[in-house]
């Protein structure tokens, strides 16, 4: 008896040896790839960007960098400020400081940092204005009440003079966006109205994210390669390669690139339905307002995701956009028709080509042509909205 | 079920287990191969079981009378010709019969291959029939060859079907030995292949812009395709070791070889072999002089390109090789006295053959081909800005290149050898503790096993 549990202790300690070596090893690779060039073409486990924010539910990491792999490859870091966007003090300097605030598309994670649209429009307004600042709080999948939340604290918390707030008009059907057990949503209370709702703060995620074990989980993902791996598949999924899966919807996170029909922007906007939606809309139309009036913060809503330059929807967008304007303009708030802005600088026939990556042009995020044609876009509203 | 997942990694996990535990060794392989081509869906479930069946019937009556083969053959080529070539034969012929909308069904090129050489040896007395219907099953849907081969010959493994349904079948001593070889084959399809992937899509789908571009596009893919094959069939052999199985081994580092027949001796062996024996080898012997051998090897290898699939592209590109061959046969001793500029010359007409195997159609081959040799530009996908003049991107060529000239030191006699000898619980903790971390890095981009197509 003795013997044989000795044999089978024995096994098992080496079976433990074998797999905490292959950890090891499986560290010491990647941390190799990571530090040489090969970063640039090895497989190698993305950086992790997010942490936990109390008004938001996500937010950058302060001073995280490492490698992002969707779409395109790009070595990004986070700023001083916890912003995908450069280094810089929270006061306020002695030019005029934009925000803006948006989803991935502003937050442009596929290029590096100096090509992003909003280091584009401070570059040129910096030429104009010496010391201007445009920061960027663009922020991968921020649903409308995020877009909310998000400048209301850390847009605030910077004393823009001006804030530009990008918003793809699809999420008002998203269902995700009155889904506040992730990130902040809007809910309807009891008299239907609907209000920014921080449903996350109460779920046992969050309270492990913010707990000293989740501290301890994120200096874990800032300095393990392994650990990186683990918290990439957590968030794919363990069985995200099975067929059934891979034919799920696209990750939320990934904008594509716009749908040609209109209808359900025509009957949101137009016949007001569904209800709900609508009045998510008008919160957050009145919820901008209220940080306008507040602030004395002129505001810019940028629309996004109404695919212009399409002759035979040329009516129908034009009424759209209309009521959307009507609306915008109508609380005080100033607007800015992105997609029209878009196909005015290169061509119906050519704003494809400021999507997408190598053998995926025309589909994803923007790609540096393209922000650099939003930077053109933002600079141009900001320098209109802010006289000398 | 695509080998590089996790959730095969679970699937083979329970296999093996049941395969250890239960009496029914053979029937636990049958039932894991039944659901792992399950996966694939029910209509290449009912047609695989369908080619099966008829075979099984088949043998049979090929033992009473030899002419049964020629019905045999007829039905399996035909099935092949209708489930993959159908569109492609309809629009060669300027018909317009079926829907253009076509999908392959998983692995049939390989299973009706294997099928056909069984049925071709058993007319020629060099096979012996199944009687069980299991064991015929197993003989074909082992689901660590059924996908893209290799493509097995019953001498190989007909007998090691019949001792693993017997209970005779060593399988214990090689487990190191097939966990590392299921490794290497990941590292292969994960680190290397996958990751070539994206610049090989890139600079194809957009076209090179340069001469320079265009040369490292094919030879990126050159390397992705064998990375990814050869990977495939790493792991094929190590998934048939851990079961006991010894599968013919299909890659002998093909880059290293000196002349093009050496190459097809390194490259996809088993439908080399498969292709001389059952189509080059019949075909030549009808006519007894060198010019009907000559075209023999012609419309062997155009058939060679065929198989990889429905499209002028790969039968230029087989047809190509056999003129390359060709070559070889009329001035091999001047080509020998070349030395290392032999190796140059054939690995040359690799890369530049290549372009028809990836191109859509011939002439965007011809256009890729044209911008290789500085004819113009066949797109807008430049060299990659390595920040170094291309310095790292040479030094990275360079080492793919020595890397597949290192792997022929892991197929040494010394190399197993060691291995038996480390063999153990450690060593073996090691490989599936490597594995499962390549396996857990989540996959950015989707890439199946290239062969997985054909």
């Amino acid at each position: 008896m003795l013997p044989m549990l000795r044999r089978t202790s024995r096994t098992v300690a080496l079976v433990l040896a074998g797999l905490v070596l292959a950890a090891l090893v499986a560290e010491l690779f990647f941390r190799l790839i990571v530090a040489t060039p090969l970063r640039w073409v090895m497989v190698e486990p993305q950086v992790a960007l997010f942490g936990p924010d109390f008004a938001t539910g996500y937010r950058h990491r302060v001073d995280v960098s490492g490698m992002w792999l969707t779409e395109h490859r790009n070595f990004i870091r986070t700023s001083n400020l916890g912003l995908r966007d450069r280094d810089r003090p929270l006061a306020h300097g002695a030019g005029p400081r934009a925000v803006i605030v948006g989803n991935s598309i502003i937050e442009a994670v596929q290029v590096e940092e100096a090509q992003t649209s909003s280091a584009v429009a401070e570059r040129i307004l910096s030429r104009q204005r010496p010391g201007a600042e445009v920061v960027n709080l663009g922020l991968s999948g921020a649903k409308p009440a995020v877009l909310v939340a998000r400048l209301q604290t850390q847009g605030l918390a910077l004393s823009p003079d001006l804030a530009i707030v990008v918003v793809d008009v699809g999420d008002f059907i998203n269902p995700a966006t009155t889904d506040d057990r992730e990130f902040t949503g809007y809910r309807p209370d009891a008299a239907g109205e609907f209000h920014v709702s921080y449903g996350f703060r109460n779920t046992s995620g969050y309270r492990f994210r913010t707990s000293r074990a989740g501290r301890a989980f994120y200096w874990l993902l800032d300095h393990s390669e392994v650990a990186r791996i683990i918290n990439d598949r957590k968030n794919v999924g363990i069985f995200a390669e099975l067929p059934l899966s891979a034919a799920a919807p696209a990750n939320e996170q990934t904008t594509m690139y716009p749908a040609d029909s209109l209808d359900q922007y025509v009957a949101l906007w137009i016949k007001g339905e569904p209800a709900g939606a609508r009045a998510v809309f008008d919160a957050f139309i009145r919820d901008l307002t209220a940080i306008h009036r507040d602030n004395k913060l002129p505001i810019i809503v940028a629309t996004r995701n109404i695919k212009a330059g399409r002759p035979g929807f040329a009516d129908k967008r034009a009424a759209l956009i209309g009521v959307i304007r009507a609306q915008i303009e109508g609380a005080g708030l100033r607007f800015i028709d992105l997609d029209a802005r878009e196909v005015a600088a290169v061509g119906a026939d050519r704003d494809a080509e400021l999507y997408g990556f190598g053998a995926n042009l025309g589909i994803g995020h923007l790609n540096t042509a393209g922000n650099r044609i939003y930077g053109e876009i933002f600079a141009d509203a900001i320098a209109s909205a802010m006289p000398r | 079920m695509s080998y590089d997942t996790l959730y095969f990694a679970l699937f083979l996990a329970a296999t093996w287990a049941a395969f250890a535990l239960l009496p029914w060794r053979g029937y636990v392989l049958l039932l894991a191969s039944i659901g792992f081509y399950a996966v694939a869906g029910l209509r290449d479930s009912l047609l695989a079981t369908a080619v099966i069946l008829v075979n099984y019937g088949f043998q049979f009556a090929i033992m009473r009378d030899r002419r049964w083969l020629y019905g045999a053959l007829v039905l399996n080529i035909g099935c092949l010709a209708y489930f993959k070539y159908r569109v492609f034969l309809e629009t060669a012929a300027g018909l317009d019969v079926f829907a253009q909308h076509l999908v392959i069904p998983l692995g049939i090129s390989f299973y009706i291959f294997q099928l056909t050489a069984f049925l071709i040896d058993l007319s020629r007395g060099r096979a012996k029939p199944f009687y069980s219907l299991p064991r015929f099953a197993l003989f074909k849907l082992f689901f660590g060859q059924l996908v893209a081969g290799p493509i097995m010959r019953w001498r190989q493994f007909g007998p090691q079907i019949h001792r693993l349904f017997d209970g005779t079948l060593p399988q214990r001593r090689l487990l190191g030995i097939a966990l590392g070889l299921c490794l290497i084959g990941l590292i292969k399809k994960v680190v290397f292949a996958d990751a070539l992937a994206p610049f090989v899509e890139t600079i194809f789908h957009n076209g090179p812009a340069s001469a320079a571009a265009a040369w490292l596009g094919i030879f990126l893919f050159s390397s992705q395709v064998y990375f990814d094959f050869s990977g495939y069939s790493d792991i094929a052999l190590g998934l048939g070791y851990l079961f006991g199985l010894r599968l013919a081994v299909n890659f002998r580092q093909p880059f290293a070889a000196l002349t093009p027949q050496d190459f097809w001796r390194r490259w996809h062996i088993t439908l080399s072999f498969w292709i001389r024996d059952y189509l080059f080898t019949p075909l030549a012997r009808l006519k007894r002089s060198r010019r009907w051998a000559d075209f023999a090897l012609i419309v062997a290898m155009a058939l060679a390109g065929l198989w990889h699939g429905a499209n002028w592209t790969f039968i230029v590109w087989g047809v190509g090789w056999a003129l390359a061959i060709l070559l070889w046969h009329l001035a091999d001793r001047h080509l020998a006295r070349l030395g290392v500029a032999q190796w140059v010359l054939t690995f040359g007409i690799w890369l530049v053959l290549l372009a028809f195997f990836r191109s859509s159609d011939v002439g965007a081959a011809l256009r890729y081909i044209a911008t290789m040799f500085g004819g113009g530009s066949a797109g807008t996908a430049p060299l990659p800005n390595d920040g170094a003049g291309g310095a790292l991107i040479a030094l990275g060529c360079a080492g793919l290149l020595a890397l597949h000239w290192s792997e022929g030191y892991l197929h040494t006699r010394r190399t197993v050898l060691l291995m038996r000898r480390l063999d153990g619980p450690l060593l073996r903790a090691f490989f599936v503790g490597l594995a499962f971390w390549l396996l857990l890095l989540p996959k950015v981009q989707d890439n199946p096993f290239i062969y997985f197509r054909f």
